[in-house]
């Protein structure tokens, strides 16, 4: 190395070390990500978080849907009731487990017995899933988690008609008034404004729930400790059967009026389980 | 008794305290940046982290470190050089500071403005050889060139900064 190379060495090594200043120990060692060259282009990042966002919504609303219809699942052989199905029809007044609704009658005295040995809320909701074909008839699932045969329909939409409740009504024919109770018909109230019928623990009180029924009751009869099913007067042969849901309080009120032949009595055993 | 792989391997700790000075040396001979020069030394160094159970002596770990050093400044220059082409923000942020006539002398200003004069090969190859001590074979190592090539860079390095300075030498 010549003296020039010398020279030369000396200058960057000096300037260096005034740009640097005096010699400082190494900070303390901080493992970081390497980073690496981007290999795309900068609209991707946005584009792959932005597609991620979607996807994540698409899945949660998949999975909800996936799961609310396996809640409501019926059971894999069509035609026969669950185990866990709930008395099928109310009995008349004359029944022994039959109440005949009064203004004044206390909650149901054999209610407790019924609530312990009737199933789970859950369970009474039964198939409305899939299709099943009971009693000759078709029954599909509806727009609103109930079966309803596959040939009728839906004279009206779940329609406020003023008040705190809702009504859809399936039909087999052209409805005509008086409904409900007209025979081959469906019907479904949602009632979202009835606090009356829960006492002060939000428990519902079921003679006061069997007042909310769809048509006048002759008889009803729990089966859980916030649902029952009743029946009304027979309407040309055919005897109204409903099923009265009461949500926890402020969640609304579900029923079901089902006026079908007697041959048919398993289907509407069916289509009052599937509501739930 | 177990032998982990810091014991077989290099030890890691010893390398950076030894090594991040001079690294940090090297790297503020090519990118002329102080700020800059601790990012690429940062890099080297996590880079070597997460190579450091299958970099058996601790030789093979400095060339590691300096191949690394050598890679990151080029890119660093490079992507200043993008941004100063096209962000005027960008240049404004890598001007010098406004005290920087005051933190180095007129001598330390001329050598840093006819090492800016080079080329980006002659720079990188009399930086190694001068602030790194580092033999042609080595130089041709860490930058990728040939032994031939250094030399060839090197001598008209030299001959350009010869030019430069002229008086100071």
């Amino acid at each position: 190395m010549n003296d020039i190379e010398t020279r030369i060495r000396e200058l960057v090594n000096a300037t260096v070390d005034a740009e640097l200043g005096p010699r400082r120990a190494a900070p303390p060692f901080a493992p970081r990500r390497v980073t690496k060259p981007r290999r795309w282009a900068p609209w991707v990042t946005p584009l792959i978080a932005a597609a991620s966002v979607a996807a994540v919504a698409v899945g949660t609303v998949t999975v909800a849907h996936v799961a609310s219809e396996h809640r409501h699942a019926p059971p894999a052989t069509s035609g026969a009731p669950t185990p866990h199905s709930p008395p099928p029809r109310p009995t008349h007044a004359s029944s022994p487990t039959s109440v005949a609704p009064t203004p004044d009658s206390p909650p149901h005295a054999s209610s407790p017995a019924h609530a312990s040995s009737a199933p789970p809320s859950s369970s009474h909701a039964g198939p409305a899933g899939s299709t099943v074909v009971v009693d000759g008839l078709r029954l599909v699932p509806g727009p609103y988690g109930f079966l309803v045969p596959a040939s009728w329909q839906e004279a009206f939409p779940l329609t406020n008609w003023g008040g705190s409740a809702s009504d859809a009504l399936f039909s087999a024919g052209p409805v005509h008034a008086p409904y409900p109770g007209m025979p081959q018909t469906i019907e479904y109230r949602l009632d979202g404004g009835e606090s009356s019928v829960y006492n002060r623990n939000g428990q519902p009180i079921l003679s006061s729930l069997a007042r909310l029924s769809l048509c006048p009751a002759v008889s009803w009869q729990p089966i859980s400790s916030h649902a029952l099913t009743y029946t009304c007067a027979p309407v040309r042969g055919m005897v109204p059967t409903g099923i009265l849901l009461a949500e926890p309080p402020y969640q609304g009120i579900k029923q079901l009026l089902v006026t079908l032949p007697a041959s048919q009595h398993e289907a509407v055993t069916r289509i009052l389980d599937s509501l739930h | 008794m177990i032998v982990g792989v810091e014991r077989v391997g290099v030890d890691f700790d010893v390398l950076y305290k030894n090594y991040w000075w001079p690294m940090l040396r090297l790297a503020q001979g090519l990118v002329d940046d102080v700020a800059a020069a601790e990012d690429v030394v940062q890099d080297a160094f996590a880079a070597l982290y997460s190579r450091r159970a299958s970099l058996r002596e601790p030789r093979a770990a400095v060339g590691y470190l300096r191949v690394s050093v050598v890679n990151a400044s080029r890119s660093a220059l490079r992507r200043r050089r993008t941004a100063r082409a096209h962000l005027s923000l960008a240049r404004e942020e890598h001007d010098a500071p406004a005290d920087y006539p005051t933190l180095l002398n007129a001598e330390h200003q001329q050598v840093r403005a006819a090492l800016a004069a080079l080329s980006d090969r002659q720079r990188e190859v009399l930086t190694l050889r001068y602030l790194a001590d580092l033999s042609d074979a080595e130089i041709a190592e860490a930058t990728g060139l040939s032994p031939g090539g250094v030399r060839s860079a090197a001598s008209r390095g030299i001959a350009a900064l010869r030019n430069s300075l002229g008086g100071q030498l």
